[in-house]
């Protein structure tokens, strides 16, 4: 679901259309009447729009490309006949649930990690192994699913434990908006609203939609595309000052880009009445990492709390220091099957130790500030450059005084072109600009995107896109974990 | 956030529908500025028309029947090394038949530029194909300058496309972007050109006498070996210009190599050319391809000075006149 890219907009458009037709064409008797909602009518008549949207989502999925809707269609029918099975008690549930994970997991750890293992950890030099592409949102829809089955068979109130059908399982597990980048929804939210969709149109959920969809495609067209186009990370370099600007330029394009997604996907999602979570929540204003954390990729760190993190004994075992660093190990290689990832969420995790440690001390907020960011951003070197030379040999460069001498400010200058260089300035006042009013909103209002929702924001924002957007196609980044 | 319109009953999403409005207005204004004002497109829509009268000046049917030998016509394609680099009175001199400098600007993208010289391809035509090696040896996006110029020169074919997606995204691409309005600021705050070409730089048979000139020309940055991309795109010139009856070569532009790095660049030149050849023949001894000398260029590092493109192209007009005479031989 490329929101960046008109022709998903035309296969959702050529899809809503055939969902009209196909419902001018069935009108179920009393589809318009005043009858009870819960008369058989009614009932069928919500069956048929929830078929409707299942059908609609995978077409989507097909668009894509096959492999990807036959994975997300294997990954979803066995977590429902897996904790089906398990919740009628026909296997014995340690071994069952494991055996239910490990089948949830299985294409993930083959199409992801299968070249990381096989060949870079065993040595294998299996070829096989080698995988053209990843499946679109694997990693999400597999941890929504694996969500799915924890609650169910481990709820703790009852309510939560029924099975749903089939079907209402199927448009949980597979929203199209969220279904390929987020935000990882849990059965409690999005479940109970699956069991009553309807295609009805209402003027109140297309104008809350197309708040967050301006929104996110704003920050995606305008400024992450944009900020991609000067983000280009690989090469060796003696400058720290260059290494420091591609890590801004790659912090700030993955934040744009990732958030821009989360946002257009909350918006189509009001736009067919269905409330998904926020997922980004101003992280770069964070006064400290652990704010970070619960600010950026909010429902991935949610998931991690809930399904490792307490699991693992929380904060009564070790005072939390191991199962926090085994959550962030694996929110590193949930990001990427490399060396790369995996130091990135060590890092990350020892931050967020060192916060926990030094948590009496109390920092002005500015430098609080400064010292989150520059973690944040000396972190984000270790996602983006997967050759582990050129990340050792640009770390060696950071942590080098002689690299930030006026010569090496010369180089990191002279490597654009002039007109690049104004481009850059502009692009990054722009983002400044943007940061600042998250920051403003949040403060005053509880609600970083506070001022980006007043309409007349709402069409600079839509002039801005338009006008500004690159021609070039960039997938989502987040596509590609 | 949420306000609505109720109008006869039914409630109407106001704000989004006067967002949507918003937007479709700017996507217009932006195709018109595009297609009518934007400096760099009124040059390069210039840069054809002039070419457009070199092929109609240009024509002289073979019959049906018979051996099309000499080629009726010579046609360079490429991006601004050709439109700079090529100057074709010096290549006529040379071989006798009708030559035309079908070059634009590389940033059109090797699709485009292929499409506009194959749409122009007859019976007995030599097509010489000269894109710069980047355009074959780099991934290639779908090219926003390649659209505007296919829209505004009234030439959309060029794009190659049919499914209304891809119109779609054609369309699309008729905006400014950022690059442009932001440098487009910049020129207007400092009292700079608009664009560093001019039409009147444009001659009879589509050469443009480069007038800008450059402190540091850069070094022309490519890979050494033909992406998939590239090798489908020369093999379908190959095929198209065997279908009509013409033939189609490659020929490396000239081009400006800093001393420091002649030993890899001779070396990523032969391994290109080596991948080329496979598929096309290659115009030439590719050593002569490049120079050191800094005061030959222009303002990058393919765009030779006026002086050394009628040079250039009097040297390439005597290598296609030993071309076309093995090829003569051998038939």
């Amino acid at each position: 679901m490329n929101f960046a890219e008109i022709r998903f907009w035309m296969a959702l458009g050529a899809g809503l259309l055939a969902v009209a037709v196909i419902r001018f064409a069935v009108r179920l008797p009393g589809i318009r009447s005043q009858q009870a909602e819960s008369s058989p009518e009614r009932h069928a008549s919500r069956q048929l729009d929830q078929w409707l949207l299942f059908g609609l989502g995978l077409g989507l999925l097909f668009f894509v490309g096959w492999l990807t809707a036959a994975v997300f269609l294997y990954v979803a029918l066995v977590t429902y006949g897996g904790t089906r099975i398990l919740l009628a008690g026909r296997l014995p549930a340690g071994p069952g649930m494991a055996m239910l994970i490990l089948l949830q997991i299985s294409p993930l750890v083959f199409f992801k990690y299968g070249n990381f293992v096989g060949n870079e950890v065993l040595q294998l030099g299996m070829n096989s192994l080698v995988v053209a592409s990843i499946p679109v949102g694997i990693s999400f829809y597999t941890f929504q699913c694996m969500s799915f089955s924890w609650d169910t068979l481990r709820g703790r109130r009852e309510s939560l434990r029924p099975m749903p059908g089939l079907l209402h399982f199927l448009n949980y597990a597979g929203f199209f908006p969220q279904i390929v980048a987020g935000p990882i929804e849990r059965r409690t939210s999005l479940l109970p609203q699956m069991e009553n969709f309807r295609f009805q149109f209402s003027a109140a959920s297309v104008e809350r939609g197309t708040r967050w969809v301006v929104i996110g495609l704003f920050f995606k067209l305008c400024l992450g595309d944009n900020l991609s186009l000067y983000s280009m990370p690989g090469q060796v370099t003696e400058s720290a000052w260059t290494v420091w600007m591609q890590n801004l330029l790659f912090g700030l394009r993955i934040y744009f880009d990732f958030a821009g997604y989360s946002l257009c996907a909350l918006g189509v999602g009001h736009w067919f009445g269905i409330s998904l979570s926020i997922n980004f929540l101003s992280p770069y204003t964070s006064r400290n990492i652990t704010d970070f954390w619960r600010r950026w990729h909010v429902t991935l760190s949610q998931w991690f709390r809930d399904y490792v993190y307490l699991p693992l004994g929380g904060n009564k075992w070790t005072a939390g220091v191991v199962p926090l660093l085994i959550v962030f190990l694996v929110s590193g290689v949930w990001h990427g099957a490399g060396w790369n990832f995996i130091l990135w969420g060590l890092i990350h995790g020892l931050m967020v130790l060192a916060h926990r440690t030094a948590g009496a001390i109390r920092l002005n907020g500015t430098i609080g500030w400064a010292l989150t960011m520059a973690g944040v951003f000396l972190a984000w070197l270790f996602f983006y450059q997967t050759d582990t030379a050129v990340l050792f040999s640009n770390l060696g460069t950071i942590i080098s005084p002689p690299a930030y001498g006026p010569d090496m400010l010369r180089e990191l200058v002279s490597s654009y072109a002039s007109g690049d260089k104004v481009v850059l300035a502009g692009l990054l006042l722009m983002t400044g600009v943007v940061l600042l009013l998250e920051l403003a909103g949040h403060r005053r209002h509880g609600d970083p995107y506070f001022y980006f929702g007043l309409f007349p924001v709402q069409m600079v924002m839509c002039v801005l896109t338009v006008l500004m957007a690159p021609g070039a196609q960039n997938n989502f980044i987040y596509f590609a974990f | 956030m949420s306000r609505t319109t109720n109008t006869s009953g039914t409630q109407w999403p106001a704000r989004s529908m006067v967002l949507l409005l918003l937007s479709l207005a700017t996507a217009g204004a932006s195709a018109f500025y595009t297609i009518h004002f934007n400096p760099e497109v009124r040059f390069l829509a210039a840069a054809w028309h002039q070419k457009s009268m070199a092929l109609k000046s240009g024509v002289s049917e073979l019959p049906e029947t018979g051996r099309p030998s000499p080629p009726s016509r010579v046609l360079f394609c490429g991006g601004s090394s050709v439109l700079v680099g090529i100057h074709p009175p010096s290549v006529e001199a040379e071989l006798g038949v009708p030559v035309i400098n079908l070059g634009m600007a590389a940033g059109m993208g090797p699709d485009v530029l292929t499409q506009l010289a194959l749409n122009e391809v007859r019976r007995g035509d030599v097509l010489i194909i000269s894109l710069e090696p980047d355009l074959l040896t780099m991934e290639q996006t779908r090219s926003m300058l390649g659209s505007q110029i296919s829209w505004a020169t009234g030439n959309p074919s060029w794009l190659g496309r049919n499914s209304p997606a891809d119109w779609g995204v054609s369309l699309s691409h008729l905006r400014p972007g950022a690059y442009h309005l932001w440098t487009l600021a910049g020129k207007v705050l400092m009292r700079k050109p608009l664009y560093r070409y001019d039409p009147s730089e444009l001659k009879d048979g589509g050469w443009q006498e480069i007038a800008a000139r450059g402190d540091d020309p850069g070094i022309p940055v490519f890979d050494f070996s033909l992406t998939d991309q590239g090798r489908d795109l020369l093999s379908r010139v190959r095929r198209v210009c065997d279908e009509r009856g013409a033939k189609a070569v490659y020929l490396l532009s000239r081009h400006f190599c800093p001393p420091a790095r002649e030993s890899v660049h001779r070396e990523g030149i032969s391994r290109f050319i080596q991948d080329v050849n496979a598929i096309l023949d290659v115009v030439g001894p590719q050593t002569q391809r490049y120079s050191m000398d800094r005061g030959k260029f222009a303002d990058t590092p393919w765009h030779p000075v006026p002086d050394e493109a009628r040079r250039g192209s009097g040297r390439t007009g005597a290598e296609l006149r030993l071309l076309f005479r093995e090829w003569h031989n051998r038939e």
